[in-house]
């Protein structure tokens, strides 16, 4: 085991080296440099572009651009945002923690659901209920996020008027350190965009978890502890969910990326403040350094995740566990 | 997952019969057909021209009505002429962006594959990564250094970025097949390798491609909608989908229902596309099996 998650660290190691390169060959591929996507006023004296590229190292050779580039990346130094006026490692950090709660409510909420239904769904293979659940769960795989997001919005946010339209906080509430109003009120700004990520994923999970106890259920291994007169129940909970949970494990790992791009359109359409609002918005105002670095440190965080289901998918794994090395 | 084939006489029946056989697949090819139809016709059939600004005061967001049965957006265009013209931009983004990345995933399964060795390491490592890295924060980035690209530059890079998936699985079929007996038999017989791979592996791993294909062109779709409502995808004023859907997603009042036509018909599109790639899949199962 301990030679396999050596191999796989070894691996993200080389991932992390290469997403870093990438941003750095992409920001310098770029049709302009970050001093003239800044400064687009044909007024600005050339001396004062040359003072801030020369400020910004940005007048050395490349192969030391991109010593700096890796050093200041080593120091937790993503370089500063043009557009904000602080360094782009403030900016994320003010950002970062309401993507967290919103990818996170919606990734533990879509796992518990969505395992539920599949779970269920197995039981019962073949009869009505399945079947309709079947339909339900591959139709939300052909929901455009941002349709989906826009309808939830105009049915709980404008027709019934249930939920908040925008942002995380009420205008009045916010900045308040009004202890358990303003906690109540950040899960109710919080509740429609987490709703819309949580239907699309659980979907998703739903659809594996099904095939995956499906296959266990029917299998000999389950037969004969069956046979030995396990209860039915006892069999579910001891024996065939946790034999199943490998799949729905690997899946939430290979769909973090889905969940990161779908959580930026999702930002962008409740106006939620996280690291999707920050990215569109670093777009818009051509701030170079700061697009390059959320959309690092997006990548980044999506690898340490998928290392992290990976372990839990080891855990789950009896193989795993159990085996000597 | 649970397709139910029929199973009367599964010998004697092709792929394609099998396809035709099933009802909820006869239905999405049908739908599929009429979409196709009304898009190559576009032009010709749209009830006002898809661009012109009918009314900027009476008709500015409007709702569904009978002359307009999609309503009209803001800038008082009927949405179901945009819609219609928007159908052939979405559609060939989506056919060309995933035939690319089709051909670029088959090549790369197929020297990974077939070739082996350090070509396969390095080909596998570099699709790990790729499917490791958000495909939506690298476009977010491409387009954010260098601005919003013309449609064929963001299907190539669409392509660039979703054909890791593709690879793996021809990578993982070939492998497969490449020591078994018949491949093993025709290599005996002297065949040279580029005629293995034309006349036998290639069609061997043709349905798996085709499926892909088929549910990768359904993705596109929701992709391409998506990036167009972040301003990065299709450009306004060309209608498409997903610009279509920006333009009307910011209406409220008594028309703000206006983005359920849209939505809903990208949704039909896409549940016809899967529904055949499922049935496609399963229909080719099944033969293999007979």
């Amino acid at each position: 085991m301990w030679i396999l998650a050596r191999r796989r660290l070894f691996d993200a190691a080389i991932v992390v080296w290469l997403v870093g390169t990438l941003s750095f060959a992409l920001l310098h591929l770029a049709p302009s440099d970050p001093i003239a996507a800044a400064m687009t006023d044909p007024r600005v004296a050339p001396s004062v572009r040359a003072h801030w590229r020369a400020a910004y190292a940005l007048d050395q050779p490349l192969i030391e651009q991109y010593a700096r580039y890796v050093a200041a990346l080593a120091r937790g130094d993503l370089g500063y945002s043009f557009s904000q006026f602080r360094p782009v490692a403030d900016a994320l950090r003010e950002a970062l923690p309401y993507s967290f709660l919103l990818m996170g409510t919606a990734l533990v909420a879509s796992v518990i659901i969505g395992a539920a239904i599949g779970a269920w769904q197995a039981m019962r293979a073949g009869k009505p209920m399945d079947r309709t659940l079947s339909v339900v769960t591959s139709g939300l795989g052909a929901i455009p996020e941002v349709w989906l997001a826009l309808m939830l919005l105009t049915v709980l946010g404008a027709e019934f008027a249930i939920f908040p339209l925008s942002g995380r906080c009420d205008p009045v509430l916010c900045g308040t350190s009004n202890g358990w109003r303003a906690t109540i009120d950040g899960v109710y700004h919080l509740v429609l965009p987490a709703l819309t990520l949580t239907l699309l994923f659980s979907a998703v999970f739903a659809r594996v978890q099904r095939v995956a106890l499906h296959a266990v259920l029917h299998d000999e291994i389950t037969r004969r502890t069956r046979a030995k007169g396990v209860s039915e129940r006892r069999l579910l909970t001891h024996h065939t969910l946790r034999r199943a949970a490998r799949p729905l494990a690997t899946t939430v790992g290979l769909s973090l990326p889905a969940l990161v791009g779908g959580s930026v359109f999702i930002e962008r359409v409740f106006g939620w403040p996280g690291m999707g609002s920050l990215l569109v918005s670093a777009i818009g105002v051509r701030d170079y350094p700061l697009v390059t670095a959320t959309a690092m440190i997006g990548s980044l965080l999506v690898l340490l995740g998928s290392l992290l289901t990976d372990g839990v998918a080891a855990l789950l794994d009896p193989r795993w566990t159990n085996a000597s090395t | 997952m649970d397709q139910r084939v029929n199973v009367s006489n599964p010998t004697s029946r092709s792929a394609w019969q099998r396809l035709r056989g099933e009802p909820s697949a006869r239905l999405a090819g049908a739908f599929l057909l009429l979409l196709a139809i009304a898009t190559l016709l576009a032009p010709w059939i749209t009830p006002y021209d898809p661009q012109l600004l009918l009314d900027p005061v009476m008709l500015s967001s409007h709702r569904a009505t009978w002359t307009h049965p999609f309503g009209t957006d803001p800038y008082s265009r009927d949405v179901l002429s945009r819609m219609l013209v928007g159908a052939r931009v979405s559609l060939t983004f989506a056919i060309v962006a995933v035939t690319l990345s089709t051909g670029i995933g088959t090549l790369v399964g197929f020297c990974s594959g077939f070739i082996g060795g350090m070509s396969d390491r390095l080909l596998m490592r570099l699709a790990d990564v790729g499917l490791s890295i958000p495909r939506v924060l690298l476009l977010l980035t491409i387009v954010g250094l260098w601005g919003s690209p013309r449609p064929l530059v963001l299907a190539l890079i669409l392509a660039a970025t979703g054909w890791m998936g593709l690879s793996r699985l021809v990578r993982g079929e070939l492998r497969a097949l490449r020591n078994n007996e018949r491949i093993l038999a025709l290599r005996a017989l002297g065949l040279r390798d580029r005629d293995i791979v034309w006349r036998h592996l290639l069609p061997d791993v043709l349905p798996f491609v085709i499926v892909s294909a088929t549910m990768g062109i359904g993705q596109v779709i929701l992709l391409e909608s998506g990036l167009s409502y972040l301003g990065i995808g299709i450009q306004p004023p060309t209608a498409s989908w997903g610009t279509i859907l920006l333009d009307v997603s910011d209406v409220v009042g008594p028309s703000r229902w206006l983005a359920i036509g849209p939505g809903l018909v990208i949704v039909g599109t896409v549940i016809a596309i899967q529904r055949i790639g499922d049935a496609l899949q399963a229909a080719l199962a099944a033969c293999e099996q007979s």
